[in-house]
């Protein structure tokens, strides 16, 4: 393929985008108001970064068909790797152009014409494959599941402490992500609400998302959706996974006809409502230093999670502060997207979170929390790249410190 | 109103154009798919539209106008002066707006549209990165604006005639439905999906803040 080979992109493509996507794609009077609205271009204030023009150029291409290799390619480029989908620009337009649907659509269409990074695609690809037969992992699956119950065991002192799996008659399917930071800490906090819970099988990551792809998406939903059906759960609760929580809770609901036959939640809703009705014993003094949280771009702007996480952690810290600007006003931390996941990048990547890292410096915080495994990545590698100086913890991992503080005393 | 007079008969023609062509455009973008969006709404999304149009449209509650008060007073006086010619427009179909008393009193926000105007075209013409964002219908777009404003304001003050008021008017009713013109009319539907997207998520107003 030469970079002026055309790609073959269906003659109605721009007839059959959303409603949504084509009054972004129409309103846009190209003010140049949301400019400084973008952590990109505050980090380097080169054009290239205004939200506007990136749409632009989505914009021209279809407005010309101008489908080469070269114009997908470069629109591709600009879609994935110059803006994280964080929706800060959407705020301050003052026609309200929602310039981060935009560039949704763009990665869909970089998708479609295989100009797409390849390694989010196979994500994507590989997050579906795993849901096409369970039975494949399934025994590895619990016997890692087994040794993360054995550390749940120890660290409560409860030998009684579980981590159910496949549990029929369960009220909340858990949904985290891989690893034992994500399971650990939520099984501590269902074992002290003693609540009636059970682990889902598939992670809640969606790459799918992050690409624009809204078949793989579906997919990928379908699998946790099915076992929630399956189980019968009343709610599915989202582990610490910003893009999962706005898929889930916002996006999904769309693509299933009539939505879901049971609620969603993150599981910072969870701790706020259990904190706010009294249920959990907290000890503030597990965490004693200077605390600043992180608004997620998909948990808070996207989200709605304004309030919630200062509800949970000013019942779990001692000396909670502010970033400012804060909750859907904030910088986005430079990770979303999608883009922390490729390697080339990352020089991108950091500069891009220099905003942040200078909000974080301006509170003389110690702690960060963040409750996004995306944005976590993020924040450590703007802590080692600009000298920070900060621990980075998870929302749930400082409740249960304050937890196991007022039971256990340690 | 005069059908023997040709600048007339231009400009109902015009209209003809640049309105049906806005419905048009409007129709297009109504013919998109809308799916239902099934998701339990955290807040009713009403409130928010309504915010969207009232407060939220406010300079303190915009980052960007904050940050811009110029541009923000620049685009509020260009948008009062576009307002005031339509109006004139429309009066000026039935009655001569000279002879209408007080018709001199909208020189001051023509004026001020106008010198508004004016001064977006050099901007867009000075600054880098509004450059950068450019189409040529950002120019001729705004200068048909400006020059309506400009004709408006000749008008009220019986420096230019009717005609020449009428004359501008075609020129952008005939251009409009090919221009971003139209997005007088997209800015509701846009503002709309605003007010849904951030109501329903209880984003938008901000909710009662907790510390």
């Amino acid at each position: 393929m030469t970079p002026e080979t055309q790609i073959k992109v269906p003659e109605d493509y721009k007839k059959k985008l959303p409603r949504d996507v084509a009054i972004a794609l129409e309103t846009c009077v190209r003010c140049g108001l949301c400019t400084e609205s973008c952590h990109y271009y505050k980090s380097n204030p080169k054009s290239d970064f205004i939200p506007a023009y990136r749409a632009e150029v989505f914009r021209r291409i279809l407005r010309k068909k101008d489908y080469s290799e070269k114009s997908l390619g470069a629109m591709s480029d600009i879609a994935f790797s110059n803006c994280t989908l964080c929706r800060r620009c959407v705020m301050t337009c003052p026609l309200g152009v929602d310039t981060g649907l935009l560039m949704r659509e763009a990665r869909g269409l970089a998708v479609a014409s295989g100009t797409a990074p390849e390694i989010l695609v196979q994500l994507a690809d590989t997050a579906i494959s795993r849901g096409e037969d369970i039975e494949i992992f399934r025994e590895m699956f619990l016997e890692n599941i087994k040794a993360l119950e054995e550390e749940v065991r120890q660290l409560t002192g409860d030998p009684q402490a579980v981590i159910p799996v496949d549990k029929k008659g369960a009220d909340i399917l858990f949904v985290a992500l891989s690893g034992a930071h994500s399971i650990i800490p939520p099984s501590i906090l269902f074992h002290y609400a003693k609540a009636n819970w059970t682990l889902s099988f598939f992670e809640a990551s969606n790459y799918g998302v992050l690409i624009g792809d809204k078949d793989r998406a579906k997919r990928i939903v379908q699998r946790i959706v099915d076992e929630a059906k399956r189980l019968g759960v009343k709610e599915i609760v989202v582990g610490e996974c910003g893009h999962a929580y706005n898929t889930l809770r916002w996006e999904a609901p769309k693509w299933f006809d009539g939505g879901f036959p049971f609620r969603v939640r993150s599981i910072i809703e969870v701790m706020a409502h259990l904190i706010q009705e009294g249920r959990l014993p907290l000890d503030k003094s597990a965490n004693p230093e200077p605390v600043i949280y992180h608004d997620a771009c998909n948990l808070t702007r996207n989200g709605g999670l304004l309030e919630e996480p200062r509800i949970v952690l000013r019942a779990a810290v001692k000396d909670y502060r502010e970033m400012s600007p804060n909750r859907d006003d904030s910088y986005c931390c430079g990770g979303g997207g999608g883009i922390i996941a490729v390697p080339e990048w990352d020089s991108k990547r950091m500069e891009a979170g220099k905003p942040k890292a200078e909000q974080i410096k301006a509170t003389g915080a110690k702690v960060v929390i963040v409750a996004c495994d995306n944005c976590r990545i993020q924040i450590n590698d703007l802590n080692e790249h600009y000298k920070l100086g900060i621990n980075i913890g998870g929302i749930t991992e400082t409740v249960v410190k304050a937890i196991l503080k007022a039971v256990k005393g340690s | 109103m005069d059908f023997t007079n040709p600048s007339y008969l231009v400009l109902i023609v015009s209209l003809v154009v640049g309105l049906g062509g806005i419905l048009v455009r409007v129709a297009m973008l109504l013919g998109h798919s809308a799916p239902k969006d099934p998701s339990p709404p955290r807040v009713s999304p009403f409130k928010s539209i309504v915010y969207a149009y009232t407060i939220g449209m406010l300079p303190w509650k915009k980052e960007s106008a904050r940050l811009h008060k110029l541009v923000y007073l620049r685009g509020v006086l260009l948008h009062l002066g576009v307002f005031t010619s339509i109006v004139l427009l429309w009066l000026s179909l039935f009655v001569d707006a000279k002879s209408l008393y007080g018709s001199v009193a909208f020189s001051p926000l023509l004026g001020l549209g106008f010198l508004a105007g004016l001064a977006a075209v050099i901007v867009r013409i000075a600054d880098k990165n509004l450059r950068a964002l450019n189409r040529p219908d950002d120019f001729i777009s705004l200068i048909l604006v400006t020059l309506i404003i400009l004709s408006a304001f000749g008008y009220v003050l019986s420096i230019t005639s009717r005609e020449v008021f009428w004359g501008a008017a075609s020129a952008v009713l005939l251009y409009l439905p090919w221009s971003k013109i139209p997005h007088v009319a997209y800015f509701f539907f846009a503002k709309n999906v605003f007010g849904i997207y951030f109501g329903r998520r209880g984003v938008m107003p901000a909710p009662k803040k907790s510390i």
